[in-house]
């Protein structure tokens, strides 16, 4: 297990703060990671539920295992909404 | 302009995400050059009522970084065709008529261009994170 920094956004961000720390295994899926979140915030399942997870910037492929390290970055994606 | 040296190939296409009030006419002058026919722009600006919701204002957030990596990865393609491509979404508090993104591209002819340009903006719309905090009288909505 390691403790990952996870970049959130919009209503999350006003919701959690532009940050929050959780204890993630080293090898991850998107729904994983969406779980752990929920699992510790759990008044803000809902829009975790709906969000996308990217890492290093980069939306992450559901299903597809990522091995993390200190340096990736990660965050949560709630539905996009620019233009 | 922001040129992008990538191997052989010279990148034209200029992206800009900031709270700045956009510039359409310098944008749009962004476009012009000899070798294209059609130039096609996209504004997208503040609306006042979506059915029944009456809209005050908006504020715009984004995933900066991402957000720029995500529309490299929509111009590259594009521009890789020989069109030319500028976007650029206006961050923070927007009033009704603002301007909130302009997308512009610049092609040999006018069918690519329109292609390309509705093209840009479904995808802005669906891949690049930004996000809209809509305030509207009855209470305040996050997305469409």
């Amino acid at each position: 297990m390691m403790e990952v920094p996870i970049k959130l956004f919009a209503m999350l961000q006003e919701q959690l703060g532009p940050e929050v720390v959780i204890s993630l295994p080293d090898s991850v899926t998107p729904s994983l990671i969406k779980t752990a979140m929920a699992t510790v915030y759990p008044t803000a399942k809902a829009s975790i539920d709906t969000a996308r997870v990217a890492i290093n910037q980069t939306f992450a492929v559901e299903n597809q295992r990522y091995r993390l390290t200190a340096h990736d970055e990660v965050a949560i994606i709630p539905p996009v909404s620019g233009g | 302009m922001l040129w992008r040296v990538k191997g052989w190939v010279l990148k034209m296409y200029y992206l800009q995400i900031s709270k700045s009030p956009l510039e359409i006419d310098a944008l749009y002058q962004r476009l012009k050059a000899p070798q294209y026919g059609g130039i096609v722009t996209f504004i997208g600006t503040v609306r006042q009522w979506t059915g029944p919701i009456e809209t005050k204002f908006i504020e715009y957030s984004a995933y900066q970084s991402m957000a720029k990596s995500q529309l490299n990865k929509l111009a590259d393609p594009i521009e890789a065709k020989g069109a030319r491509v500028v976007i650029a979404h206006r961050l923070g508090k927007l009033q009704l008529t603002d301007e909130a993104v302009f997308v512009g591209v610049a092609a040999a002819h006018r069918g690519d261009a329109f292609k390309w340009c509705e093209y840009l903006i479904d995808q802005l719309k669906a891949e690049v994170p930004i996000w809209k905090k809509e305030t509207d009288t009855d209470k305040i909505r996050w997305g469409n």
